[in-house]
């Protein structure tokens, strides 16, 4: 990853190619080649089971809904533009098999839970419907 | 990883091969091998770092007031843990037990990552640590050259704080000195 030591502006995004994923944090602007396959495949799975069960009008009958969920969407927080989530934060290891799961808790993260390997797991927040997480994983023989 | 054998008890970890460590882990034994040499090098290089903590309190000239040991085997109930380095605050345990085990939970343990143990270290035994109240755990990921810091608030983890790549860090329960993460890496 490319870390430059001086404090870059959205400017400096901006000329990063379409082919890469660019972040600034902390004033560093961090480009990511675009995913690789168990990667992408965690992801748009993941992404199908929930959008499909909770990107809904609340009481719709088909799923639990009352959510938006974007892949991949560009967030702004002051000066960082970064592109996950708060509240919770899930990181998935797909090649580990590993999903953690974080909660804030005041200004810190807390570890809600753990899971790994392929049995259906309930998941905060989205803990309304059993994941089948078996799906997520690319097999790799 | 997928635990050796099943329904184990402590008698499969005497005899589980002197080239693995064994675990036993709410029932299932799990054999890991002996670290790799990344991993090897950041324990070692941790473990010498903490030295100045490693001694009696109330030396003017070093934070001290613990005991680092490499690799010692702690005893929860039945379950039998390994961590790669692990620390006593000495006001809590004032001489160390002519033993092979210890039955007093650290202040503080440190698991290395390694592809075959970072799912084992994550899902099984980061909550059996928090059930024992260790206060700090620190898990360091060779590979990915990034130190966590968790600290039991509870029975449940935060993230004290997390470091990456080639820099110095104070963390947490020994913010007392600064460390060079760049000798964990074997870069000097």
């Amino acid at each position: 990853m490319a870390n430059p030591r001086r404090r870059v502006t959205y400017e400096d995004l901006l000329k990063v190619s379409d082919t890469k994923v660019a972040e600034i944090i902390d004033g560093e602007l961090i480009v990511s080649p675009r995913p690789a396959f168990p990667h992408a495949h965690a992801g748009s799975v993941m992404s199908a089971d929930l959008i499909n069960a909770f990107h809904r009008p609340p009481g719709d009958p088909k799923g639990p809904g009352g959510w938006w969920l974007l892949n991949e969407p560009e967030l702004h927080f002051g000066a960082d533009v970064v592109v996950p989530v708060v509240g919770y934060l899930w990181i998935v290891d797909p090649l580990l098999r590993l999903i953690e799961v974080y909660r804030l808790d005041g200004n810190h993260w807390l570890v809600a839970n753990t899971f790994s390997g392929t049995e259906p797991a309930r998941i905060e927040p989205f803990d309304a419907i059993e994941l089948d997480i078996a799906r997520w994983w690319l097999d790799i023989a | 990883m997928k635990p050796a054998r099943r329904h184990a008890t402590y008698d499969d970890v005497r005899d589980a091969s002197d080239l693995v460590v064994a675990e036993l882990i709410e029932g299932d034994l799990y054999t890991s091998p002996r670290p790799a040499m990344p991993h090897a090098r950041a324990a070692s290089a941790l473990g010498q770092d903490l030295r100045s903590f490693d001694g009696p309190p109330g030396d003017p000239d070093t934070p001290g007031g613990w005991w680092i040991i490499f690799e010692p085997e702690l005893h929860f109930g039945a379950d039998v843990l390994v961590p790669d380095l692990a620390g006593w605050r000495r006001e809590r345990l004032p001489s160390l037990p002519d033993a092979p085990a210890v039955t007093l939970p650290p202040d503080w343990a440190c698991e290395i990552l390694s592809a075959t143990t970072a799912t084992l270290d994550r899902t099984r035994k980061m909550p059996i640590y928090a059930r024992n109240g260790v206060a700090h755990l620190w898990l360091i990921d060779p590979t990915a050259r990034t130190l966590e810091v968790y600290r039991l608030d509870g029975e449940r983890w935060i993230v004290a704080s997390s470091h990456g790549g080639s820099t110095n860090v104070r963390a947490e329960p020994f913010a007392a000195i600064e460390i060079d993460m760049r000798r964990w890496w074997g870069e000097r």
